[in-house]
This record gives structure tokens, C-alpha cells and sequence, in this order.
């Protein structure tokens, strides 16, 4: 474990990534004390450049300050990513270790639904969930977990079925543990990896699914959100540039961010690489 | 392919739909309130008379059972229900839709499919060099970019700044006295941005498989052969690496073919496209549930439909796959 | 004339890597019309030497010294393009694995033709097809007009590797070098390759560098031999010298660590049986689809036989013969479709729970890849001591059972708290042996056990198992591919062809008198068979 830290510690794209996601968790924690009020309210003149009047960014339509609404935005987007990635992993997971180490008639049926769930659109379908059991955080959190699962299923299923071919687990049987001790002890603990890998990605994935709802205008309408000032600014982008650039610059940073650390988490587990 | 095979894969086809319709249900069972007023929408949410209408049509007061199989027996004779808001079958209102998202989301495909493997070839060929770094990065940045800001970035720069392109739209508001060519070549300027907007992000996707795969077919024992052969650099990389590295580009693209869809919706929103995302945008803003579950079908129909296509392609280029 | 004459040749490995040459001033000549064997155990160099010849070391991996001359041309200073030139032209390349070293996407007439445009230049579409029909001939591949348009897949591994010979020979080489071609191959393909490539090198008087670990393939085919240990060139010479009269203490070794030379082990008297199999059948079927007729491979067929205490049963056979699937049923690790098996005449296929768990701990197994066995993430005495306290003993009571076995595998107690990456094949095959006697069985199964060690290795570890087995008063079960193993260690012999038994009998029986036809094709199909006969024989 030790050695991956440092694989890891040596990239510096991962440190990188590291650096930059330390920057928007930062300005989430920060958007209260730097702008107190809410992200919502009108500070100035509707449509002002950057640098202008006191603000930062510019405003938007409503002559709401850009900045603000980033740095109130940024803590939406970080927990609904990470709220629905761990929904997501905790079924895909679940059922893809069933799948993979049962085997048989289990599996078949497992893999069936996964494809199933594969197939559907998965945007479209979280516009469905989140239009008909009303926009709200919740709703968006079960939606975009709801679509996110299946490729971590059927990682884990993949992972699980050759980690349990492997003799070591075998062996394990013949010693007399139980099923579920050898699951636990010897299976998940080696095919967990790539799976966090994933897991790591499947968050910069929910925050693009999450900005790309809200532009939908099926955001919750409590918070402010970079998909929803995007969204905002599409009418008046001849006139008003900053309105959507910032915010989808937001977007892309953390995204990039969390990529990075997934891909430098990659190497560092992967011993394949960590080795040479 | 054999007869059995053919056979089971429609049996496939076939449950996935169904499995899909009675998620639609369940759906719509499962929103608050009254489902007559979801299917009603807002059109007519007050209207008591109205919704008793619904609700009879519907067969809302029968048991869930006797309802779903109403449902899943409209949805096998492509009854899709009717839009109460825009006063028109849902049927209808699809199919004069689906042609603009089929052209988008098929070039889109083709353009992804096709630059992905090529600049993710050639980063892999030049694996660690500054051409491979410039790819890479570029396709870590794309990779993570939202769709529908990018799209917003490409009008900036080639429709308000540059003004090369139109912003929006399918066709030239003037199209009606074009001649067939010059129409086919307006709507053709009218896909650029989209299309290659849809198909950039997913090319960013491909291309990182690709180099990944190249650079793991690099160290296979029958490019050893091939070089042990006396082969040149460039006749390995057509003959024996691009084919092989391709195959799970090819299997991913499949998989991602239901995500290009729902890409496409926000695309078509940005665009002002005239096809099924549109639809899903006005249907979103208007809550005309009808409407969005039709379209959820028939998306997903769609979804199977290109997963054939990839199948067919990967038959193709797979040999073992064809005699399986 | 010589054709071929590595000079002072020095290959230097990557920093970091566990020594700083992969081999060093390295000296011998092949001949015209001559197979010089290149033999060594693993890590020795030899697959870098042949893969330097061609210019294929792997990345990172470089001739630093010495040269290659070729005639008057050194291989170790050419353009890529002159390389290219020499590749599958003058000089030919077959590998290890042929299923990995065919294209799996094109077909193996083409793979074939490729080789031929390459170097022949512009030569007609309906040449080059003749051409290759006409090495199909001649590698023996069967109705070659068909063949050639089939895919890798749709062959079996000998035909596969009569394609690489021919995509070889196309170019009529003056040199082939041939990398472990056979080791990949079941015993019986080996020896019909072995006498392919025999054949052909006198009928196209080429010079080959045959690569192998097997000192038996050595006697079979070589002219001249070339000892190698860790990079070094031990001793060579012509294969009657170097074999008959070895100078090197090590070559003695390699000669005398093959197995199956000794006296015949005697069976025990009759005893009453630990282990009882009655018509064992098994059947594995992959679905193809909902409705797709599924495929069905037999790995049992009426399986029958007995196991006493003391006894060692060998079991012999090809791969897909079913002979890694019976030690599985045994265990129950694999459910058998019908059939019984009694220990001390109970049924094991109707026990549960904690019967179950009694049967498995008196029933132990150790596997072939010693890589795959030993979890990766676990110290090596945590691995040990799960059996034990799956069991009820206290940890650190069971800590001491394992140092003790540890102890006794000859690895020491300080093994305990090391992890498996820290050892090598033959070490962890020791902690797989220790793991399994933890336990304390009475049935111990060898799955391919020592199949994966250099033979010096494969010798100890044989020698262990045999002194645990006599210690313990074991009935063991060794299931191998190697008739010489089972000559080794077994008191009887059972062997199995697609699920089925073939013959078993007494060892000395099976193999001064073998009554099946497949069993006598196995025995013939030894490598090396006559040449230790000969020297087994007192002069």
C-alpha cells in the first residue's frame, strides 16, 4: 500500500489533479465567507463584462454575480458526484460480486439485466426519473445513480470472475473458510483496484451528468449550479460570453482534476506498471 | 450466424424492450401524485372531467397487473399514447423527429469511431513522443467537457466570432425555394457544429482506448512474428496492429451508443436541432409525460437498433465472432 | 562452412533489473545443415541470444558488445532496413506459443503469402498461392487448399505451429532459429514437430538454433550443444560429447535432475482404500445463447478407481484429457454430474457443513502455477495459518504449526512474515506443499505440481513430496503431463485420454509393457527416451 502512495506521490499529473481538486473543494468551503449572501440574489446591472462593477466574472441575465454562483455551485456538483457514485458503486459492486462469484443461472440472469440497463439512454433516462419524481437533490442523486452502475457492475463482475478462477482461491476453499469469508478476504481485497479506479472516474462522470441536467433545467431549483448558469447563459451568448464560459470552465476543471487522480490512481495500483 | 442464434438475439431484443416499457410504467406509477395528471401533464391537471377521461382510457382504476399488460400490449401494436398538450399522437409526433436525430447521431458516431481510431493510433505508434503527449491531453481535456458547454464554445468562436457556420437550426429559414443539392448542402453546414460536437467528446473517449490498445497490441507475440518476417513499421501497423487494437474500440462503442443518444439531447437543445432531443427538452419544460416515455422507447429501440450495426461491424472485422 | 558465429556477445538488461547482463561474452558457431542447441533453465539467457540475432530483444534490452557475423555482414550493426532484409529471408523465426504468434484476424494462408510478397517482390497473386499450398505439403498440414483459408483459431496447436514453420521456410533460410517451439505442445505433437523440423533442416540443408529447457529434446535432435546457466556459456560442443561425457558439474546435474530414470517404485501390499471413485461422469456445457444448441466437452466418462493409504497414483494425460478436472471432483471443488466418491466408504458428494469441512481438511491439494496459488496480498504465514484456525486452533498455536512446516519444507520460520513476491516458483511451491500439511491430510492431490519449475527445481521438490509422503504415511494423487514425473513418483498409473481411462496399472507394468495403443504413442513420444535408456544402461 505504501509503494502505491508513492507511485502515486511521483506523477505529477496526479499531484496535479490533486492540486486542482484541492482548489474547488476550497472554493467550496470558502463561497460562504466570500460571498455571504445568496448566489441568487441581483448584485448589480443584468450583463456586465468581467471586472466590471464589482464583479469578478461579469453578471448574468438576471444580474447575478458569476463568481458567486461558481464558488456557491462548486459544492453541489463535488457532493451530488460523490453521493451518486457511491450509490452507484454500492449496487453496480453488489451486484456484480454476486454475478461473478456465483456463477451459473445468477449470473446469466445478472448479466441480462445489465445489458438491459446498458442499453437504455442512460441521460434519457434520468431526465425521465428526475422530471417525474420532481427535481430536488435527492431525485438527482438516485438518478444519475441509477444510470452509473452498470459499467462498475460489470467491472466487478469481470474482476471477481478472475480473481475467484485464480488457485490461491481455491486453496482457500480446501482450508475450509466459508464462501463469504473467502469473498471478503481473498476475492474483493484483490480485485478492488480497478474498481476504485473507475469509481474515482464515475464521479467526474456524475458531475458532467449533473451539469448537463440542471442546463436541462431539471436542476434543483434550491441551489445554484454550473449546469444551470450554463444553461442561463445559452439565450444571450452573443451578448454576454462570460455568462457560460466561466461555469463550463468550472465544470472542466474538476472534471479533469478527478480524471487525473483516477489515471495516476491507475498506475499506482496497477502493479503491472508500478513494477517496471 | 446461425438460426438458433439469430433467433435468441431477437428473443433478446425483444425482453429488453418489454423490460423497458414496464420500466415507463412503473415510472409513472411511481410519481407523486395522481398518474392520470402525469400522463395528463400540465395541460389539463385541473380539469376533473378531463382527467376521468384519462383515467378510463388508461384502465387507471384496474389492477396494477391488468394495467401493465394494457401498456405493454399498446406498446407491441406501437401505440405510444397521445400528447394531450400538443393534441397529437406521440407516434406522430416521433417520427417527423427521428430523421434529424439520425443524421446527427450517425455522423457523430462515424465521426467519433473513425478520429478515435486514427489519432488514438497514432498516439500509440508514437507512444511517449510530443505527438502522443499533444493527443493525449487533448483527449483528457475533451474527455472531460461537458457536451453542452462545448457546443456553446464552438458557436462563440465559428458562428459569432468567425462567422463560418450558422448557430442554429436544421435548414436555412429561406430553404423552401433551395434546389435539392443546394438544400442537402445547407442542411449539411447546419450539422458541422453539431456532429462534431456530439462526436468530439466521444472521440476524446475512443482515442484513449485506442492508444491504449495499441500499445498493448505492440507487445503481442505476432507482431514479433510479423517483424521476425521482415515487415515494415508502417505495413505492421495496417496489416496486423490496426484491426486487432480496434476490436475493443469497436465493443466500447457499442456500449457508449445509448450514451451518445442521451449526449445528443442536450446537443440538439444547444442547436435548436429539430429531432427527438428537442422534443425531449420541450417535453422536459412543458412535463408532457407522454411524450417523454414515448421518446424513452423509442430512444432505447434506436440504442438496440445501432447495437446491431456494431455487432455487424465487429462480425466483420472479427472472424471468430462470424463462425461462433 | 560456418554460417553463423556469435562473438564475445554481451546483452545488457535495464537498470534495476536482477543483474546487469542478460548473457555475457558469449561464444559459439553454427554450421551450415546443423541444429545447435542452445540449452539452459530459466533466466539463463537463451531466448536472448536468439531474439538478438534477429534484432527483436524487447524494449530496453540491447547488444552492448561482441558481434554476429552472418557471413561477413554483423547482425548486431545493421540499418533497420538491411535488418529487415534479413528477416524471414536468410534468417527465419519460429515462437514458444503459436497461438499468440499467429494473427488471430487474418487468415493463415495469408499470414503465410505476407512472408513470401515481402521478400519475393512482385510475384504473381496465383505464384504466391501455389507457393503456399505447396509448404503447406510440406509441413504436413492436411488438405492445405482449405487450410489456408482458414483463422488461427479453427487449428490445433501442432498445425498451428507446422504454419509458423512453413511461413519460416518460405523464403528457403539458411538459418532457423527456433525458440522453445515445442514446449507449448502436448507430448505427442512434440515429437511429430521435433521430427518435422528434423526433416526439413536435411532437406533444406538450413542451419538451426533450436532453444529449449527439455535435455531430453537435446539428446533427440542435436548435433551440437550449448550449455548456458545465468548468462554464462557452461560448456559445448557435439550433443555425443557434452551428453555422454559432460565436463561441467552443472550439465551432470541438468542430465541427472530429469526424472524417471531410477528403479521402479513397488506398490504396497492391498490394503483397504482411503479413496474410492465409482463411474465419475462430468460434462461441461457452455451455453451459447438463449437458444442456441450449447457446446459439451466430456472431462469424465465413467471414471473409476481406488486410492489406498501409502499409494501414490499418477495420473497421466494430454491437456482436455480431464485429468485437472478429476482432482477438482475429487476435492469438490467441481460438482460431477453422476458417479460416487467414498472416503473410508462414506459418500463425499452427499456431505454438508461440517462433514464437508473435516473431508476437505483430510484432503489437500497443491497447484501447478505456483504464481496463482498464494493470494498476492497476504504474508506468506497468514495464508498458512487460515487453514488452522478455520479449524478451531488458536493463532498462536497455529502460528507455530506453520513455522514448524515452513521449517520442514526447508524455507525456515522466517518465511512466515514475508510475502509471496519475495520468492521464487520452486520456494512458493514449498509454501503451497506447507500450507496444505498444515492441515495435517491424508490424501494429498498434486495438481501439475512441478510442472512449471526448471527441472534441478522439479527434482527437489519431487524429492520433498516423496520423503513428506513416506513420513506421514500420505496417499497422494499426482496429476501430471510428463510420463517421466509419473515414472518418478507413482507406484501405479493411471491414463486418461478425453475423460476417459485409458489403462491404469502397476508403474513397472505400464511402462515395460503398456497395453493401450495411446499409452504405448505417449511412452514413444518421450523426449530423449532412447538417449537415457542408453545411458541408464550399465557400459
Amino acid at each position: 500500500m505504501n509503494d502505491s502512495i508513492r507511485t502515486f506521490l511521483r506523477q505529477p499529473s496526479g499531484l496535479l489533479g490533486l492540486a486542482i481538486l484541492f482548489l474547488v473543494c476550497l472554493a467550496a468551503a470558502l463561497a460562504p465567507i466570500l460571498y455571504p449572501g445568496s448566489p441568487w440574489d441581483m448584485v448589480g446591472a443584468p450583463l456586465q463584462p468581467p471586472g466590471t462593477a464589482g464583479s469578478l466574472l461579469g453578471t448574468d441575465t438576471m444580474g447575478r454575480d458569476i463568481a458567486s454562483g461558481i464558488l456557491h455551485g462548486a459544492s453541489v456538483s463535488l457532493m451530488i458526484g460523490i453521493a451518486s457514485t457511491i450509490a452507484a458503486l454500492a449496487v453496480g459492486v453488489t451486484l456484480g460480486a454476486i454475478a461473478g462469484y456465483a456463477g451459473g443461472m445468477v449470473d446469466r440472469l445478472i448479466v441480462r439485466f445489465i445489458e438491459i440497463f446498458q442499453t437504455i439512454p442512460n441521460f434519457v433516462l434520468a431526465i425521465l426519473l428526475v422530471a417525474i419524481l420532481t427535481p430536488s437533490i435527492s431525485t438527482i442523486i438516485l438518478a444519475i445513480g441509477l444510470v452509473s452502475w452498470p459499467p462498475l457492475a460489470r467491472l466487478t463482475r469481470v474482476q471477481v470472475q478472475s480473481i475467484a478462477a485464480r488457485e490461491f482461491v481455491q486453496a482457500a476453499r480446501c482450508q475450509g473458510l466459508g464462501s463469504m469469508s473467502i469473498l471478503l478476504r481473498h476475492v474483493i481485497p484483490n480485485a478492488i483496484s480497478p474498481i476504485i479506479v473507475t469509481g474515482s472516474m464515475t464521479v467526474a462522470s456524475a458531475i458532467l451528468i449533473e451539469a448537463a441536467l440542471s442546463f436541462m433545467g431539471l436542476g434543483d431549483p434550491n441551489y445554484m449550479s454550473w449546469g444551470y448558469m450554463i444553461g442561463a447563459g445559452r439565450t444571450v451568448i452573443r451578448m454576454a460570453w462570460w455568462a457560460s464560459l466561466f461555469p463550463g470552465l468550472a465544470i472542466l476543471l474538476t472534471a479533469v482534476a478527478i480524471n487525473l487522480i483516477g489515471e495516476a490512481l491507475n498506475d499506482a495500483l496497477n502493479p503491472r506498471i508500478s513494477r517496471s | 450466424m446461425s438460426l438458433a442464434a439469430i433467433f435468441s438475439r431477437v428473443a433478446g431484443i425483444v425482453i429488453t424492450i418489454f423490460v423497458i416499457a414496464t420500466i415507463n410504467f412503473v415510472l409513472v406509477r411511481a410519481a407523486p401524485g395522481d398518474p392520470a395528471a402525469v400522463i395528463a401533464g400540465q395541460s389539463g391537471a385541473t380539469d376533473e372531467k378531463f382527467l376521468a377521461q384519462v383515467r378510463a382510457e388508461y384502465g387507471l382504476d384496474q389492477p396494477y397487473v391488468v394495467q401493465l399488460g394494457a401498456y405493454l400490449g399498446k406498446v407491441a401494436t406501437l401505440d405510444l399514447g397521445y400528447s394531450y398538450r400538443l393534441r397529437r399522437p406521440v407516434k406522430d409526433l416521433i417520427a417527423e423527429r427521428l430523421g434529424p436525430t439520425l443524421l446527427l447521431t450517425l455522423s457523430a458516431f462515424l465521426i467519433s469511431l473513425l478520429g478515435g481510431v486514427v489519432f488514438g493510433a497514432l498516439a500509440g505508434v508514437r507512444h511517449g513522443k510530443i505527438s502522443d503527449l499533444a493527443i493525449s491531453l487533448l483527449a483528457l481535456i475533451l474527455y472531460a467537457t461537458p457536451v453542452f458547454w462545448f457546443g456553446l464554445m464552438l458557436v462563440l468562436l465559428f458562428s459569432i466570432k468567425l462567422e463560418w457556420l450558422p448557430a442554429f437550426g436544421y435548414v436555412d429559414m429561406r430553404a423552401g425555394s433551395f434546389g435539392p443539392f443546394a438544400y442537402a448542402l445547407d442542411v449539411l453546414k447546419h450539422l458541422c457544429l453539431p456532429a462534431l460536437t456530439l462526436g468530439a467528446i466521444y472521440m476524446a473517449m475512443y482515442a484513449r482506448l485506442m492508444r491504449a490498445s495499441v500499445i498493448e497490441v505492440a507487445a503481442e507475440d505476432y507482431i514479433k512474428t510479423a517483424r521476425a518476417k521482415g515487415l515494415t513499421e508502417g505495413a505492421i501497423l495496417r496489416g496486423h496492429m490496426l484491426r486487432n487494437a480496434s476490436l475493443p474500440v469497436i465493443t466500447f462503442a457499442g456500449l457508449q451508443v445509448g450514451a451518445m443518444i442521451g449526449g445528443a439531447v442536450v446537443v440538439e437543445t444547444v442547436f435548436s436541432w429539430p429531432g427527438l432531443g428537442r422534443l425531449i427538452f420541450d417535453a422536459v419544460t412543458s412535463r408532457d409525460y407522454p411524450v417523454l416515455l414515448g421518446l424513452f422507447l423509442v430512444m432505447s429501440i434506436l440504442v438496440i437498433a445501432v447495437n446491431l450495426l456494431t455487432d455487424l461491424i465487429h462480425r466483420l472485422v472479427d472472424p471468430r465472432l462470424a463462425v461462433r | 562452412m560456418t554460417l553463423l558465429s556469435v562473438q564475445n556477445l554481451s546483452i545488457a538488461l535495464p537498470a534495476g533489473a536482477d543483474r546487469s547482463h542478460a548473457v555475457s561474452n558469449v561464444n559459439f558457431d553454427i554450421e551450415e545443415n546443423q541444429i545447435v542447441c542452445l540449452v539452459g533453465e530459466s533466466g539463463s539467457g537463451k531466448s536472448m541470444i536468439a531474439h538478438a540475432i534477429l534484432g527483436l530483444l524487447p524494449p530496453g534490452i540491447a547488444v552492448d558488445g561482441g558481434a554476429l557475423m552472418f557471413g561477413a555482414t554483423d547482425l548486431a550493426h545493421l540499418t533497420p532496413a538491411e535488418r529487415r532484409n534479413v528477416r524471414g529471408d536468410k534468417i527465419s523465426m519460429i515462437f514458444q506459443e503459436p497461438l499468440t504468434a499467429l494473427n488471430p484476424l487474418k487468415r493463415v494462408g495469408e499470414q503465410v503469402a505476407e512472408a513470401i510478397r515481402t521478400h519475393q517482390g512482385a510475384m504473381p497473386a496465383r505464384e504466391v498461392t501455389a507457393k503456399v499450398v505447396e509448404l503447406f505439403q510440406q509441413v504436413g498440414l492436411p488438405d492445405p487448399e482449405r487450410l489456408r483459408l482458414s483463422y488461427p483459431f479453427q487449428l490445433s496447436g501442432g498445425q498451428r505451429q507446422r504454419v509458423m514453420i512453413a511461413m519460416a521456410l518460405c523464403n528457403n533460410p539458411k538459418l532457423l532459429i527456433a525458440d522453445e517451439p515445442t514446449t507449448a505442445l502436448d507430448v505427442t505433437t512434440q515429437r511429430q514437430i521435433l521430427d518435422l523440423i528434423k526433416g526439413l533442416q536435411k532437406t533444406h540443408n538450413m542451419g538451426v538454433l533450436f532453444i529449449t529447457h527439455d535435455i531430453g529434446v537435446v539428446a533427440d535432435i542435436a548435433d551440437k550443444v550449448v550449455v548456458l546457466q545465468k548468462g554464462d556459456i557452461v560448456e559445448s560442443g557435439s550433443a555425443d560429447a557434452v551428453l555422454m561425457q559432460p565436463e561441467k558439474a552443472y550439465t551432470r546435474m541438468l542430465l541427472d535432475a530429469v526424472p524417471g530414470k531410477g528403479a521402479f517404485r513397488q506398490a504396497g501390499e492391498p490394503r483397504p482404500p482411503v479413496l474410492e471413485v465409482r463411474g465419475l461422469q462430468k460434462k461441461f456445457v457452455t451455453r451459447q445463447g438463449l437458444f442456441a444448441k450449447p457446446r459439451e466437452t466430456v472431462a469424465a466418462r465413467d471414471v473409476s478407481c481406488q486410492l489406498a493409504p501409502g499409494d501414490t497414483l499418477a495420473v497421466v494425460g494430454e491437456s482436455g484429457s480431464g485429468k485437472s478436472t478429476l482432482a477438482r471432483i475429487l476435492l469438490r471443488l467441481v460438482e460431477p454430474d453422476a458417479g460416487e466418491i467414498l472416503w473410508h466408504g462414506k459418500s463425499v458428494r452427499q456431505m454438508k457443513g461440517r462433514e464437508l469441512r473435516d473431508f476437505r481438511r483430510r484432503a489437500q491439494i497443491v497447484f501447478q502455477d505456483p504464481y496463482s496459488s498464494l493470494d498476492p496480498r497476504l504474508k506468506v504465514g497468514e495464508s498458512i495459518i487460515r487453514g488452522p484456525i478455520a479449524f478451531g486452533v488458536g493463532r498462536v498455536e497455529a502460528k507455530k504449526l506453520a513455522e514448524k512446516w515452513l521449517e520442514r519444507v526447508g524455507l525456515g520460520p522466517q518465511a512466515f512474515d514475508r510475502f509471496p513476491h519475495e520468492f521464487s516458483g520452486g520456494q512458493r511451491q514449498r509454501i503451497c506443499i506447507a500450507r496444505a500439511l498444515t492441515l495435517r491430510p491424508e490424501i494429498l492431490i498434486a495438481d501439475e505440481a512441478v510442472s512449471a519449475l526448471d527441472v534441478s527445481i522439479q527434482a527437489q521438490v519431487l524429492d520433498l513430496l516423496n520423503d513428506l509422503k513416506t513420513e506421514m504415511g500420505l496417499a497422494m494423487i499426482f496429476i501430471t503431463h510428463d510420463l517421466r514425473v509419473a515414472r518418478e513418483i507413482a507406484d501405479r498409473v493411471l491414463v486418461m485420454r478425453k475423460g476417459e481411462i485409458e489403462e491404469e496399472r502397476p508403474t513397472e507394468e505400464l511402462f515395460e509393457n503398456p497395453r493401450s495403443d495411446y499409452t504405448k504413442r505417449l511412452l514413444e513420444a518421450v523426449p530423449g527416451r532412447a538417449f537415457f535408456a542408453a545411458r541408464a544402461a550399465p557400459a
